[in-house]
């Protein structure tokens, strides 16, 4: 439902109940959104030979430990 | 045969010996797709579903994993949230439990609401006033959130972390966790307390009824707590289960007694609250409708017998197990208390949804019986059998637990 349903009504409970469901989502889509966009820029830029191995990322064989 | 799939530096049982372990889980999932296929075709008179059970065995199923499935919200608050560090060592198995629970539950209520084609209605002409739109709404978005959890521990597949592009993503999704943490947190914290207040508000079902705070009965907080408390304590439950049958260490004891001590007080807070409520409920509500203790007891199986298997034996009896420092730290008693706590937890869900609607409410009424039928039975099982499926697929193919190289050198 959005405010544009006809079922809307432009009071406090909807604002409150609809509200927080599009904040959970806005949180959601906007967390993928960077994780997509930061991987985009981390992307190296230069060609690599497609047999290279990709580039090692510190500290990521101790996500156990941070 | 799939050598190259297994994570570097673990040991994993042959192609052959793990094809014959997944046959009677795959044997659960045909009888399920069966059952599943029956009602979609023929309609829910395939079960023993009716005008008084419209909440039935599938609803038990699906209160009781989302309440075990708590465990990777739970988890993911302290160790995200909170910086509980050593629970690092077991959040990867927390979460593919928690998404097990959820997706296996909304898969259930797709059959369950009978015409699965309609299933978006409940999201597009929502009664924002209805508890279960609430629930709806959030174990929804609690499943995107879990199945981003996932994403980033099927990415450190050895073959898939080959690749460039996915190693970079699958790193800045771990980065990034401690945000879908929170998100999940405050889903689940809303569903698990509306899936209660659902119950507390039967105004006219003076057995489930309930006074509370506000808009909220006393219930709400109840399953919240009780779910956080028996979250951990099943993913300790199928942890210790892997260990056993792999016949290895997976986690250091630290984390495990650590989540043990928390679900111990949680536990401990929840009966103490909860024998609270049942008096207030013996003295305040249930006097108010005309009516004693006794008359809910009265008739079918459901005697007094269930409020002393749910407060004492499953409930009391766990929390001081967890309680006491040198029981917890026995295998053998951890075991014990946290298949207690399970299986008072799954009780508890059991005689809010069941028992709440086989008691009568009017003097003309009589008790209703109900038996599921295999069809309901089918749908039920097949959850757990994808469960185990999803979670030994996990086990051999991902690096489930991070120490576990660490904790059995390969000689």
């Amino acid at each position: 439902m959005t405010p544009f349903s006809f079922e809307w009504q432009w009071n406090i409970e909807y604002i409150i109940f609809m509200g927080l469901l599009y904040i959970a989502l806005a949180v959601i889509g906007c967390g993928l959104l960077y994780v997509l966009v930061k991987t985009w820029l981390d992307l190296p830029t230069k060609e690599e030979k497609p047999d290279e191995a990709p580039p090692e990322i510190s500290y990521r064989s101790r996500y156990s430990d941070y | 045969m799939d050598s190259p799939l297994l994570p570097e530096g673990v040991k994993r049982c042959s192609t052959k010996a793990f094809f014959l372990w997944t046959l009677p889980w795959l044997g659960l999932l045909a009888w399920g797709a069966l059952s599943a296929f029956l009602c979609l075709w023929k309609g829910l008179n395939q079960t023993n579903m009716s005008n008084v059970f419209a909440f039935a065995l599938w609803i038990v199923f699906d209160l009781a994993v989302i309440a075990l499935g708590a465990g990777a919200f739970f988890t993911g608050f302290l160790t995200y949230i909170i910086g509980k560090k050593e629970l690092k060592n077991i959040i990867n198995a927390a979460v593919i439990i928690g998404f097990i629970c959820y997706s296996g539950a909304i898969a259930m209520l797709g059959i369950d609401i009978g015409q699965p084609i309609r299933g978006w209605f409940i999201f597009w002409h929502a009664n924002i006033h209805s508890m279960l739109v609430e629930v709806s709404f959030c174990i929804t978005c609690y499943l995107m959130v879990l199945a981003i959890e996932f994403v980033p521990i099927i990415l450190e597949n050895r073959q898939l972390n080959k690749i460039k592009v996915l190693h970079i993503f699958g790193h800045n999704l771990h980065e990034t966790m401690a945000v879908f943490a929170a998100t999940g947190t405050f889903l689940s914290f809303f569903h698990q307390g509306s899936l209660g207040g659902m119950f507390g508000v039967l105004y006219a079902r003076p057995f489930a009824a309930r006074d509370g705070f506000y808009i909220w009965p006393w219930t709400f907080f109840l399953f919240v707590l009780s779910a956080i408390a028996a979250g951990p304590c099943f993913t300790i439950l199928c942890t210790k289960l892997t260990e056993k049958l792999s016949r290895k260490k997976l986690v250091p004891e630290k984390a495990i007694q650590l989540l043990a001590k928390i679900s111990a007080f949680l536990l401990s807070l929840y009966m103490v609250l909860k024998i609270a409520d049942t008096l207030g409920w013996i003295y305040g509500v249930v006097p108010k409708a005309g009516l004693t203790f006794m008359d809910f007891y009265r008739e079918g199986p459901y005697g007094v017998w269930i409020v002393v298997c749910e407060i004492i034996i499953f409930g009391i009896a766990p929390a001081l197990i967890l309680l006491i420092p040198k029981a917890r730290q026995h295998e053998g008693w951890l075991i014990t208390a946290c298949l207690m706590t399970c299986i008072g937890i799954v009780l508890n869900r059991f005689v809010f949804i069941v028992v709440t609607l086989a008691i009568p409410v009017m003097p003309f009424d009589r008790f209703w019986g109900y038996l599921p039928t295999w069809q309901e039975w089918g749908i039920g099982l097949a959850v757990i059998g994808y469960g185990i499926l999803l979670f030994s697929a996990a086990y051999r193919y991902l690096p489930l637990f991070p120490k576990e190289r660490e904790l059995n050198p390969v000689t």
